[in-house]
């Protein structure tokens, strides 16, 4: 019997096991989806932006790839955007690795609003510190806007033409910027990995493995530690005894076939969405509403980052397709909250490039290029000729803001889908408003000819956070500062379900730094954790 | 078939038009596109083909007022394929330098950092608020 099962071998599905595994615990990884070959990616095959649409799309309702869950979506103004397999949503994401602010743990003490984390920065500065060597990344320490930290273990990713004369405009607006830490190789770095070719489409997979996932960083080193990862392996249940402790979790095999997995610890690193589905499903005479769930919280505060999109079109080539398509610059200048706004807490501007020819036409930074007489003409003026800032806002926890069961979707085992109920509240819009009017003032100031604003990507519910929030609490959050549910002393949640405040920017860092603490915690513990018997 | 195409993406002095290109039978038997293409030609009047470009842009534009997710796929469909096709990704390099092949295994060039960049920013004081526990911003 493992020490530990983890739900999950995602971003922090896979951090976690690697750090238990090399303390000399026993530990199995339940995974449904599978590897995922990086030399089959679709940036080898001249339809890659074919799969971009459908194969290897990031909404799991578009892809239908047999490994995925269906989300229920009709109730949620954000679509959800997740991956299956060995790496998680790792797979297709585009390595931005911003690090939390001191304040994003502080928002009640210092703003009055959302809630305090009962951990600081400074809990989590050694494991980001980690973290980063174990994913690698480029950046450049020494920036103002955030605490110092040790050198990026490479330099940064070139900002590109569109960077550079944006980084100028910032210079002259007197606003921060800075390049973005990004998990991505600029050298080659970690087992096997080589340095980026600059080929854009990071989302569709790295067959140099520049760009890290835990499929090519952790995992490796958590399987040479001794970690048995399951693949095809889909959890419906998470098992407790009489007195609530968890004994394991039930699955099903790619035969359909039931399984059981019994464990001491059981960890949980689904995501925001599928963690708080299987919670929501692990009922019990103990848990009559979900695992866990005493407090109603389960699945509750469900956070991602409203973003809102402003596009730049320039008179002279940008040449945005070329380079890591969603990393470059960003700027934090209003990412704290400021007496004159009307509006709590803030905003992170994050500087993207354009896209390949379908992605122009299909449109998503801009509108679709219209169909018709006018589509060419059109299609000359912006290809290759924009950049993009996004307007990623901190999305307060709101309790009406959820994650449910469905009572019209199943997947393919016919366990009932997660559905997203999910509004934007007024302090959001007024947050996107005021950033698209700055990021319209950086484009001016930047000479763009033309500028185009949408006030909320629907398309962009790539993170999924707090629905099973840490606190201090046990009467008004789901797990304690170590990651362990407060009713269930043997069940930890990794992911980002335990978010006690979404920040406004990526937080697979911090999702990942939280599961290093998290099994740090679990090692340390483990003699006196109370178990089932 | 070629009538429906082409008021979707007409030619021009560069790019061919939809309808000139091998895109009927390869959008009816794609999996995920032929589906609402053959949905939307359904739907087209008798004689379509034979109106002029402004009434077929009048009927296509109902259609897409009137049933805006099926158009949806329609065009994800059409724009995929017409703009994967080998002749247009040939105009497109012409025209802009993206290169007509993959973006790997050969991708772009990856230019060095140059952290002159950085001098005017990196000169600022400390920009995140001091917290309780941390409080030397």
């Amino acid at each position: 019997m493992p020490d530990v099962v983890i739900v999950g071998a995602g971003a922090s599905g896979g951090a976690a096991a690697w750090r238990l595994a090399r303390a000399g615990l026993r530990v199995t990884c339940l995974e449904q989806g599978d590897w995922v070959d990086p030399d089959a990616t679709p940036s080898l095959r001249p339809d890659w932006e074919i799969a971009r649409q459908t194969t290897h799309h990031p909404n799991p309702n578009v892809r239908a790839a047999p490994q995925d869950y269906p989300v229920d979506q009709t109730d949620a103004a954000i679509k959800p955007f997740l991956y299956n397999a060995v790496g998680g949503s790792t797979i297709l994401w585009g390595a931005h690795f911003p690090r939390f602010r001191p304040s994003d743990f502080r928002t009640r003490t210092l703003d009055g609003v959302g809630d305090d984390w009962p951990i600081c920065y400074e809990d989590l500065a050694p494991y980001y510190e980690e973290n980063d060597r174990m994913m690698g990344v480029s950046g450049l320490a020494g920036d103002p806007g955030n605490p110092p930290r040790e050198p990026r273990q490479m330099p940064p990713v070139p900002p590109g033409k569109a960077g550079v004369r944006m980084a100028k405009a910032f210079d002259r607006l007197g606003w921060h910027w800075w390049p973005a830490d990004v998990a991505i190789n600029t050298a080659p770095y970690g087992e096997g990995r080589g340095a980026c070719n600059n080929c854009g489409p990071c989302d569709l997979g790295c067959p140099h493995g520049a760009r890290s996932a835990t499929d090519v960083s952790y995992w490796p080193q958590a399987i040479a530690a001794g970690v048995e990862l399951i693949t095809g392996a889909r959890v419906f249940e998470v098992e407790t005894d009489a007195a609530g402790r968890a004994t394991g979790v039930a699955w099903y095999d790619r035969a359909g076939q039931v399984q059981r997995t019994k464990a001491a610890v059981v960890a949980l690193a689904s995501n925001g969405v599928g963690t708080a589905r299987l919670m929501l499903l692990s009922t019990s005479k103990r848990f009559p509403n979900g695992l866990a769930n005493d407090t109603d919280l389960v699945g509750r505060r469900l956070m991602h980052h409203p973003t809102g999109m402003v596009t730049g079109r320039f008179d002279e080539p940008m040449d945005g397709w070329a380079g890591p398509f969603a990393v470059s610059i960003l700027s934090q200048e209003f990412y704290e909250t400021r007496p004159e706004h009307d509006f709590s807490r803030g905003y992170q501007m994050q500087l993207i490039r354009s896209d390949g020819p379908v992605g122009t036409a299909v449109g998503g930074y801009l509108p679709r290029v219209p169909w018709g007489a006018g589509h060419h003409a059109r299609f000359r003026d912006v290809f290759g000729h924009t950049a993009s800032l996004t307007v990623t806002t901190e999305d307060l926890p709101r309790p009406e803001n959820r994650v449910t069961l469905s009572d019209s979707l199943t997947d393919s085992d016919g366990i009932p889908a997660p559905k997203m109920t999910y509004s934007l509240d007024d302090n959001t819009r007024a947050m996107i408003a005021h950033g698209i009017a700055r990021a319209t003032e950086a484009f001016t100031e930047a000479g763009a000819a033309d500028i185009t604003a949408q006030s909320l990507v629907a398309d962009a519910g790539f993170h999924l956070l707090g629905t099973a929030c840490m606190g201090a609490d046990a009467g008004s959050s789901v797990t304690n500062a170590k990651s362990r549910a407060h009713a269930v002393p043997n069940l930890v949640i990794l992911d980002g379900s335990v978010f006690t405040t979404a920040a406004a920017l990526n937080p697979t860092s911090t999702i990942q730094a939280l599961a290093l603490r998290a099994a740090d915690a679990l090692i340390r513990d483990r003699a006196e954790l109370e178990v089932a018997s | 078939m070629s009538a429906l195409l082409d008021t979707l993406i007409p030619g021009d002095a560069d790019f061919p038009s939809a309808g000139s290109l091998d895109l009927h039978e390869a959008l009816l038997a794609h999996d995920r596109f032929g589906a609402p293409y053959a949905a939307v030609s359904g739907l087209l009047p008798e004689g379509f083909a034979d109106l002029p470009a402004e009434a077929r842009a009048r009927h296509v534009a109902e259609i897409e007022a009137r049933e805006p997710d099926l158009f949806n796929g329609l065009i994800v469909g059409v724009y995929s394929l017409y703009y994967t096709h080998a002749d247009v990704s040939a105009v497109i390099e012409r025209l802009t330098g993206h290169t007509a092949r993959p973006p790997q295994p050969d991708g772009h060039p990856l230019e060095p950092f140059d952290p002159r960049l950085v001098e005017i920013p990196a000169r600022r004081a400390g920009l995140y608020r001091p917290t309780p526990e941390h409080d030397d911003a």
